[in-house]
């Protein structure tokens, strides 16, 4: 039991490293760029799966993600604000839309949730794109400010004008969202979250305000959303409302947020991680393939979903079982999941 | 846009609502009947509206066949990919919300990059239904709109037909109603579902023909489609037909007004806020019943 927690520990710690030395061992700007979308989609997928842990799944993320970009960015660019008041600014905007949101959206439940979610998300793309007085329209948005440089006694200036600073600056800013939703997920709330999905009616019974919960998580859920979205349009510099697969903001990456989720594994809270990870790596390593990246996808969403239901995370159970198979042996019962 | 408005455009604009429309309804009908009897939503449904406009594309512009002919073998094509599509992908994963979720998206994505491999991105057209116009009390309609119209209409009337007045369509309607009740009854929901899927998917593949041959056609389309399928179906009541019908015209008119008042990006958001109210306000929408 002690010699697991100590190979659970010592896996974070490497981990830690070699996240914290990445972009020192590649020395390259284009893959510290890929590494930086990646923390972003990240922290948005892990919020995601949080409100997946309700039992309920936000077809959304993307709109949310725009919300924060769009209005970190417009507040910095007309307001003058700086970076650090203007990210979480953008946060808590998509937070307050959450919100105001959240009590009707989640009177409805399942599919009539995700399809109340969806179509906030194509909402949102095409009022970014109406009010082109304020956001630049179908054209984009474009504006050139970076974060600020803050001063810390002791240790001096830091500035974030390299690929590689604001590398540090996101994988810090996303590995506290990370924290914090861990912190939820494996706390008295998160207990609260399973009664939910388990067995809506007996948690109610019991005293769980379910409404207030779905909305709180919710709420959390797009705070993240926003901020992943702020860290990209700080890093980006431009934001366009297209409707293209190629677009951060569109509908596809609220399809790919629940695809990583679903092939990382959706049970457990690094499933979704190390499905970002791994599906924004693989299209890097075949750039000649980019065409084919969506139906790449798609082959393995249904894959997954027909022989692996835990996803990634379950792989441990899945391989003797496979191993079985093949060898002609009749194998137990497949693992439950889905 | 800033031009007065006449009532001249207004009459235009209300039929070309009106076409659209029933193009809508097409695609409305099969996800309301698919989520009633299966209780499945089917994210890949407008891939399949998609497949249905290329189908005659390829037959027609590629081959030359007659495009009448095209329309009818690409409805058959459609409804017969709905049957696999029903026996491979949905059936086995009925009531499992995000795996269903994942795997009908996961089948848009290949359908949609399939097209893009095979006939390039770029926008194409299908020759005109019936080429010229009418004139109705000065204002030119023209005639590929109305055939487009008459054939929506004519389909939806023929499944209701079927649904109220054949053996099978009352055992799916009663299959829809009281899923249990019904298999006592003798009633097969496996064959229901495959009949509903495949019926879906044709109508899908008429909707996909008729809206290429009257606007355009591009692999990105199912994914247009889907979204004022969607909207239709809850505007009209999920799982009503004519509910879907009447969603349809609604959806259709309202854009076309909608985008003539206030410009075309209106058109599509106020449509989708509509939706969104329904949702949360009226969740059985104009024609539900539950």
């Amino acid at each position: 039991m002690n010699r697991e927690k100590l190979v659970k520990r010592l896996v974070a710690v490497v981990i830690l490293l070699l996240v914290c030395l990445l972009p020192v061992i590649v020395r390259n700007d284009y893959w510290t760029h890929v590494f930086i979308i990646i923390a972003v989609m990240m922290l948005a997928t892990a919020g995601m799966r949080a409100i997946n842990r309700t039992g309920e799944i936000s077809m959304g993320t993307a709109g949310f993600m725009l919300l924060g970009a769009y209005s970190s960015a417009l507040l910095t660019k007309n307001l003058g604000l700086s970076f650090w008041i203007a990210m979480p600014v953008g946060g808590l905007f998509s937070a307050a839309v959450a919100a105001a949101i959240g009590y009707p959206f989640f009177r409805v439940k399942g599919i009539y949730f995700a399809i109340c979610t969806l179509l906030t998300g194509f909402v949102l793309l095409y009022v970014a794109g109406y009010m082109n007085t304020l956001t630049g329209g179908w054209q984009g948005l474009v504006f050139d400010f970076s974060p600020n440089p803050i001063t810390i006694p002791g240790v001096g200036k830091l500035t974030f004008d390299t690929d590689i600073r604001y590398y540090y600056l996101a994988i810090i800013i996303v590995g506290f969202g990370l924290f914090v939703l861990y912190r939820m997920e494996h706390s008295r709330i998160g207990l609260v979250w399973g009664s939910i999905k388990e067995a809506d009616t007996l948690a109610e019974a019991v005293g769980v305000n379910i409404m207030a919960q779905k909305i709180f998580i919710f709420v959390v859920a797009c705070f993240f959303a926003g901020i992943a979205g702020a860290l990209y349009a700080f890093y980006v510099h431009a934001l366009s409302p297209s409707t293209t697969p190629a677009n951060i903001f569109s509908f596809f990456t609220s399809v790919y947020a629940i695809l990583y989720m679903v092939v990382g594994g959706e049970s457990s809270f690094f499933g979704p991680i190390i499905g970002t990870a791994l599906f924004m790596l693989i299209p890097e390593f075949s750039r000649g393939l980019q065409m084919y990246r969506p139906l790449v996808y798609g082959a393995l969403l249904i894959l997954v979903v027909f022989f692996m239901p835990q996803g990634l995370i379950g792989l441990r159970d899945y391989l003797p079982l496979w191993y079985r198979k093949l060898g002609g042996r009749s194998g137990r019962t497949a693992p439950s999941g889905g | 846009m800033g031009t007065a408005i006449s009532g001249q455009d207004i009459l235009q604009c209300i039929i070309n609502g009106f076409c659209m429309g029933g193009t809508y309804i097409l695609v409305g009908l099969g996800l309301t009947l698919i989520l009633s009897i299966m209780s499945i939503l089917q994210f890949a449904h407008g891939e399949i509206y998609m497949v249905g406009a290329f189908t005659v594309y390829f037959l027609c512009v590629m081959h030359g066949l007659n495009l009448y002919l095209a329309v009818c073998i690409s409805m058959l094509s459609t409804a017969a990919i709905g049957l696999i599509l029903e026996r491979v992908l949905l059936r086995p994963l009925k009531g499992l919300f995000l795996s269903y979720v994942c795997a009908t998206t996961g089948l848009s994505l290949i359908l949609q990059t399939g097209v893009v491999l095979s006939f390039s991105k770029s926008t194409k057209q299908l020759p005109s239904l019936w080429p010229g116009a009418f004139n109705v009390l000065g204002t030119p309609i023209s005639r590929e709109r109305f055939v487009a119209i008459v054939i929506a209409l004519g389909l939806s009337l023929a499944l209701y037909l079927f649904l109220k007045e054949t053996k099978y369509g009352l055992a799916m309607t009663a299959s829809s109603q009281n899923r249990e009740g019904a298999l006592m009854q003798g009633i097969n929901p496996n064959v229901m579902s495959a009949m509903v899927v495949a019926i879906g998917s044709g109508l899908a593949g008429v909707g996909g023909a008729l809206g290429g041959s009257i606007f355009n056609l591009d692999p990105y389309m199912g994914g247009v489609a889907f979204t004022k399928g969607i909207t239709i179906i809850v505007i009209g009541g999920l799982g009503s037909l004519p509910g879907a019908v009447v969603g349809g015209l609604i959806l259709g008119i309202s854009e076309s007004l909608f985008s003539l008042f206030f410009g075309s990006q209106m058109g599509i958001v106020i449509p989708l806020l509509l939706v969104i109210a329904f949702l949360i306000f009226k969740q059985k929408g104009l024609f539900g019943h539950e």
